[in-house]
């Protein structure tokens, strides 16, 4: 039988921090939870198993639960897509050869550094507030702002621009894309006298669908679990316009002491993000080119 | 060769490293083992609450008063704003890491009610003074038999008022004691001036006023001793239907304007005077000194036919003591300092209202410390015929009638017939787990 060498031994130990981290700080809970699922958990008192019941209430009892899951819907479906757009769009632009471009990248990706910070919501709150920075701007043209954040009709879509206003991590991604199609590519194209958009849609699109493909699953994942916006900007108001699935867990687990049905709604979600990335997958044989098949 | 060598520096520099961060963890253990050894020396207890700045400085100066009288004990404070204050401490305990001491509210009696065990019972904590406090006050923090908290101070919600927009305006608020009589009053004034409100706040700032109303038509507790609402579906149609006439008429400022507004008094309508009333806890009534117009102070407005014409009043916050302490002799002291020592009880202030215990009473009266202000607003709402605080408050049930408030004041809501329904539905199956 093979035995481990001494530097298998030695690599083992290496990472035996994080693998005793993961163990006790991601899989315990992550079992533990399958397990708290199936109960009436407060954390005040112990657990008392109540077999499906937690899944039951979810979807037959509990109004909140389509609610949320509808809002977090519509908000994966309009915040992804604009997400991507618009950084394949500056992704584009910033692959041009130009005087400071350095500096123009960096400008495009600070957004993203803060990530999902409180500071960050605080000042979108301040910005679209009824007497906010984007109303008195837009009452310099003689326009009325609604209120962005108190009305059902626009609060969705505000956080979602938030969302959409952090899309330099997918940018830097899709100008590494971008950079590495072949400019004897766009060459040939030229010469035969395509114009930008069909080389957009028959050269760099192609081409880019693998950055694409990882940018769509992960802003995907991304977007199902945010969470600060809707908290701090909101507090999933007005009417639950925003009340995002992750609110909703986080009330039932912290706010109301349903550690056990928060359990639940917890693994629908890791369920339905499985759905979702396997659709993903599955369909992706339609649509995604490596360029290596190619040639 | 050399990769041996290496090797075996590698396994060396990783054991030390292992072994320093185990010696890390363990340490913080024997530091408690050493601090059990060192039982008649110097001890820590931690005090956690929740407030405004100024019950912060004030309660902070009591402990720092405590120290200089106690200084073998070190009192570490812990606090913050109400929002997240309850989610935090429970998980705390929970987790084993709570204060040692730290306030409350009846209202979260609910949650509790099961779990008394995580409370300390004050009647069992020895050396701790209750002489100040009469039985029936002490029976209203009890649960089970057991003493959970010392009361604070007296407490009842009353209605705040713009005095110079009232002169201005010609409205008379004694004259308009009833809900309609007030709704009459601020469409007069509003044909003089429409930019006027009647009324506005936060959903905390609806959600108090409706409750009071259901318990004046009801003459219950909004959630009565047996787990079950106090008042009936048709009456929270009617208080609903009020309310949803109000938001349209001008009555209530326009909801969306408030509707996530975290602060009581940050909407700047009420801060540029444009709003006639506001409402606060008599424990706050320090806030409302702090405007650029002068305030008056007067009762709730009273239901037609109503069976109560007040609002509930006496302590709802209390001190209360973790059962997990080690210290509990340390936190019986800072409790007699806090109700009995002068010192104590002038740090303190009126920051938890109007102290239910004789002895802090008769200090702060010999002090001359209770302030006209407060003095008024007990006189009002002492004055009518009040009921009980509610005996349970959970965040869910609170979440529940603040989405019926939305639903009726809010685009895109619905009539207060289906809000109604809707609460009533939800509600009872929240209070199931209640029972």
């Amino acid at each position: 039988m093979k035995t481990l060498g001494r530097h298998h031994y030695v690599g083992l130990l290496y990472i035996s921090p994080w693998v005793i981290g993961f163990i006790a700080l991601t899989l315990i809970p992550f079992i533990s939870t399958i397990a708290f699922s199936f109960t009436d958990y407060s954390v005040l008192r112990p657990p008392r198993f109540v077999g499906i019941k937690n899944f039951v209430t979810m979807f037959a009892e509990d109004d909140l639960f389509p609610k949320s899951l509808e809002v977090t819907s519509i908000y994966v479906l309009v915040s992804v897509p604009l997400k991507l757009a618009f950084a394949l769009l500056v992704a584009m632009i910033l692959n041009q050869k130009l005087r400071g471009i350095g500096t123009y990248r960096t400008i495009y990706y600070l957004p993203s550094i803060f990530g999902g910070s409180v500071a960050l919501s605080i000042l979108w709150r301040m910005l679209f507030m009824g007497n906010g920075l984007v109303n008195r701007m837009l009452a310099i043209f003689s326009i009325q702002g609604p209120e962005w954040l108190g009305d059902a009709r626009f609060s969705l879509l505000t956080i979602s621009l938030l969302q959409v206003w952090q899309f330099g991590s997918a940018m830097v991604l899709f100008l590494a894309g971008l950079k590495q199609v072949p400019d004897f590519l766009y060459e040939a194209a030229r010469i035969d006298g395509a114009g930008r958009f069909r080389i957009f849609m028959t050269i760099t699109f192609p081409l880019i669908t693998p950055i694409l493909f990882f940018n769509l699953i992960m802003q995907t994942i991304n977007a199902f679990q945010t969470f600060t916006a809707a908290f701090v900007v909101t507090s999933g108001g007005p009417l639950h316009s925003t009340y995002l699935y992750a609110l909703l867990l986080y009330d039932n687990a912290f706010r109301y002491f349903k550690m056990g049905y928060a359990s639940a709604l917890a693994w629908f979600l890791f369920v339905v993000l499985l759905a979702v990335t396997s659709l993903v997958f599955r369909s992706s044989p339609y649509w995604l080119h490596y360029m290596e098949s190619e040639h | 060769m050399r990769r041996t060598m290496r090797t075996r520096l590698s396994l060396l520099l990783m054991t030390a490293t292992l072994f320093l961060a185990a010696t890390m963890v363990f340490a913080a253990g024997s530091k408690e083992a050493a601090a059990s050894m060192q039982a008649q020396g110097p001890e820590t207890i931690r005090l956690a609450w929740w407030g405004g700045d100024a019950r912060h400085k004030a309660t902070i100066d009591a402990a720092d008063a405590f120290m200089k009288k106690y200084p073998q004990i070190t009192v570490k404070t812990e606090y913050q704003g109400f929002e997240g204050y309850y989610d935090k401490l429970i998980t705390q305990i929970a987790a084993g890491t709570g204060p040692d001491a730290f306030q409350f509210i009846t209202a979260w009696f609910g949650d509790v009610r099961k779990s008394p065990e995580m409370f300390y019972d004050l009647r069992k904590l020895a050396g701790l003074d209750l002489s100040g406090w009469n039985q029936s006050t002490l029976d209203t923090m009890s649960l089970d038999g057991k003493l959970i908290g010392l009361p604070q101070g007296q407490n009842a919600r009353i209605l705040v008022y713009n005095k110079d927009l009232a002169d201005k305006l010609g409205v008379d608020v004694q004259k308009y004691p009833t809900w309609k009589g007030f709704n009459a009053a601020v469409q007069a004034a509003r044909a003089k001036d429409p930019s006027i409100y009647g009324y506005s706040g936060i959903m905390d700032q609806y959600y108090y006023p409706l409750i009071g109303y259901l318990d004046q038509v009801s003459g219950n507790e909004f959630i009565t001793k047996d787990v079950k609402f106090g008042f009936s579906e048709q009456q929270l149609v009617d208080g609903l239907t009020m309310f949803h006439d109000w938001f349209q008429n001008g009555t209530f400022e326009p909801l969306d304007k408030t509707v996530l507004l975290k602060n009581a008094w940050s909407d700047p309508a009420w801060l540029n005077g444009n709003v006639l009333f506001n409402e606060t806890p008599v424990t706050q009534l320090g806030q409302q000194m702090k405007y650029p117009f002068k305030v008056g102070l007067t009762r709730y407005w009273v239901a037609d036919g109503a069976k109560l014409t007040g609002n509930p009043v006496g302590p709802n916050m209390m001190f209360s003591v973790n059962s997990q302490t080690k210290h509990a002799d340390a936190v019986a002291k800072l409790m007699n300092f806090f109700h009995s020592d002068p010192a104590g009880v002038k740090a303190l202030e009126l920051q938890r209202g109007v102290p239910s215990n004789k002895a802090a009473y008769d200090i702060l009266v010999n002090a001359n410390m209770i302030d006209d202000m407060t003095k008024t607003a007990m006189k009002i709402v002492t004055d009518s015929d009040t009921g009980e605080y509610t005996f349970l408050d959970p965040n869910e049930i609170r979440d529940t009638m603040e989405t019926a408030i939305q639903n009726v004041g809010l685009k895109g809501g619905t009539t207060p017939e289906a809000a109604a329904k809707q609460f009533i539905a939800a509600g009872n199956r929240i209070l199931q787990n209640f029972k």
